[in-house]
């Protein structure tokens, strides 16, 4: 009886089994995309609601072919980066100072916690009253979306540092900077590279609600400007374009984890 | 003699214990004291500034005005109506989104099959950043309440989806076994072992959903509507009413902790039971 089981369920699965393993995640977007340009081409979908794939193909083609795409990514990456490198530098600088510091701590991180609670995209407003729309406050923005992160990671990580790597680098009588570069710094180096990921994914995600309320140019404004004229083709391009740029620099930071982390292993060793 | 000894030894340990005590609850004042001084001194420095004019009021009002207009649009009942409304919002887009993610994740939690056909295309759509939809929801739903509350529960379904995963998949295969053992069926399957077995993944998910509930909430209300906190914030920015806006952001982060402490204390006590349950199973 199991076995007639067995071949019944080997039956049902065979379909499946028929198509190579890697594969499988791609049949459901394959039958859906096909289903989607069928329904197009027949018409039954107007192309402002939802154009077709081979459309929004096409005009990712002429976007790149006239270099719009390059000046709006190019422009939007810069601003995620300064606004990341601010923010960030100042976590970890912070971070280091209240996780090494019992005094610091003490004083500073009460009151960090406490504008941790504020919902961050809620601060756009007074953003905007304060800087303007301009440059600055939007990398002000990304700044203090990508400062927590890294901040609250930096303090845990230097904090979970094993007592008795301490009690080792007494013995070796590090000096305080010895002590800062070669064994703290290492140690919390996982828990500062997750913030660093954290924090690069909450600047990419304020970049995009920044470039919506108020720019002139960068993927965000592509995707208003052509929401506005109701070209959904280009905002289809400028969603997959933040979801592709978005997975790449997480991919980079993982790569570049693997490879320090590997460092700091062969160290240890 | 040795009574002696042994009394002079005692007595200093006692006193030791006690002061030990005493410095530990003295450590604590003083944290609590230095925690508030830098807040403190900030509000001070702030008020004080403001009333002696060197600080633009529409720029940064002063913390009293703040106050002042707290009491007056909650006099008004205008705050409780806006919190009212956004609140109805984030709970509806919540549920909505939140528990076809437990559906979805215990769907895909279960099915080797289903995972391998549906998770990696909810994994490909998860890395859109879910505000970047927001335009094209506009587009698809126009400015009204469907956009919004469907923009918030795209927001809610990945954690929750994710989690209720992980936490179906980490359920430990004995307890499998014994399910089987005790010739479970598959529904008792269901309810008796593997929902409280991943409860705690779960739980997590509701959080992180909440907390993105509230994000996609704000978002949703600037862009577009005519009532909710993010409307109000807007509206005040737009006039220039910059106590307002204070105002507004401070009721977000304070209905987004109480709600994200609400779901701890259920948490709390849902695993508690979980865990007195497991002590009558094991008995």
């Amino acid at each position: 009886m199991s076995e007639q089981v067995l071949v019944k369920k080997h039956e049902r699965d065979g379909w499946l089994n028929r198509i190579p393993k890697p594969l499988h995640g791609w049949i459901l977007p394959i039958i859906i995309v096909v289903i989607w340009e069928l329904a197009s081409d027949v018409g039954n979908i107007s192309a402002t609601m939802l154009p077709s794939p081979i459309s929004v193909v096409a005009q990712f083609v002429r976007l790149t072919m006239n270099g719009e795409l390059f000046e709006h990514i190019g422009i939007s990456v810069y601003r995620a980066a300064q606004g990341f490198l601010l923010g960030s530098i100042a976590g970890l600088l912070i971070g280091l100072s209240t996780g090494l510091g019992k005094l610091v701590e003490r004083t500073l991180d009460p009151s960090l916690q406490l504008i941790r609670t504020i919902p961050l995209l809620s601060l756009i407003p007074l953003f905007i009253l304060w800087f303007g729309i301009g440059e600055f406050s939007k990398v002000l923005m990304i700044a203090l979306g990508a400062f927590f992160p890294v901040y609250l990671n930096t303090f845990l990580g230097i904090r979970s540092v094993d007592l008795k790597l301490f009690e080792v680098s007494r013995i070796f009588q590090y000096t305080r900077w010895q002590l800062l570069c070669k064994m703290i710094i290492p140690a919390a180096l996982p828990n500062i590279l997750l913030g660093v990921r954290l924090s690069l994914g909450v600047s990419w995600l304020v970049l995009v609600v920044a470039e919506m309320m108020g720019a002139s140019a960068g993927v965000g404004y592509m995707i208003q400007d052509a929401r506005a004229y109701s070209q959904t083709d280009v905002v289809f391009v400028g969603i997959i374009i933040f979801a592709v740029v978005g997975k790449f620099s997480d991919s980079g930071v993982r790569m570049l984890e693997k490879k320090w982390l590997h460092w700091r292993d062969t160290y240890k060793g | 003699m040795q009574v002696g000894i042994e009394k002079s030894v005692v007595t200093p340990l006692i006193k030791k214990k006690s002061r030990v005590k005493n410095r530990g609850i003295s450590i604590q004042v003083s944290n609590a004291l230095l925690s508030i001084l830098l807040p403190v001194i900030l509000l001070i420095i702030w008020e004080v500034a403001g009333a002696l004019g060197k600080l633009n009021p529409i720029l940064l009002p002063r913390p009293s005005t703040i106050i002042q207009e707290f009491v007056n649009l909650t006099a008004s009942g205008e705050l409780a109506m806006h919190l009212g409304v956004s609140t109805w919002r984030a709970l509806i887009g919540f549920l909505l989104g939140g528990g076809l993610g437990l559906a979805a994740g215990i769907w895909v939690g279960f099915s080797y099959k289903t995972e391998r056909l549906i998770d990696p295309s909810l994994q490909m759509l998860r890395t859109l950043p879910h505000l970047a939809i927001a335009p094209l929801f506009i587009l698809w739903f126009g400015f009204g309440e469907a956009s919004k509350i469907l923009l918030i529960a795209k927001g809610c379904f990945f954690p929750l989806y994710v989690n209720t995963f992980l936490g179906i998949r980490s359920v430990d295969g004995k307890l499998f076994d014994v399910g089987r053992v005790l010739q479970f069926s598959q529904w008792q399957m269901i309810t008796k072992l593997i929902i409280p077995a991943s409860l705690p993944n779960i739980f997590l998910g509701i959080r992180l959903s909440i907390g993105v509930a509230w994000l996609g909430l704000v978002v949703a209300e600037m862009m577009g509507s005519s009532t909710g906190i993010g409307f109000l914030i807007n509206d005040a920015r737009s006039f220039s009413l910059t106590s307002v806006v204070f105002v507004g952001i401070i009721v977000f982060a304070i209905v987004g902790k109480l709600s994200d402490s609400l779901v701890k204390l259920i948490e709390r006590r849902m695993l508690r039971w979980q865990d007195s349950y497991k002590g009558e199973g094991s008995s």
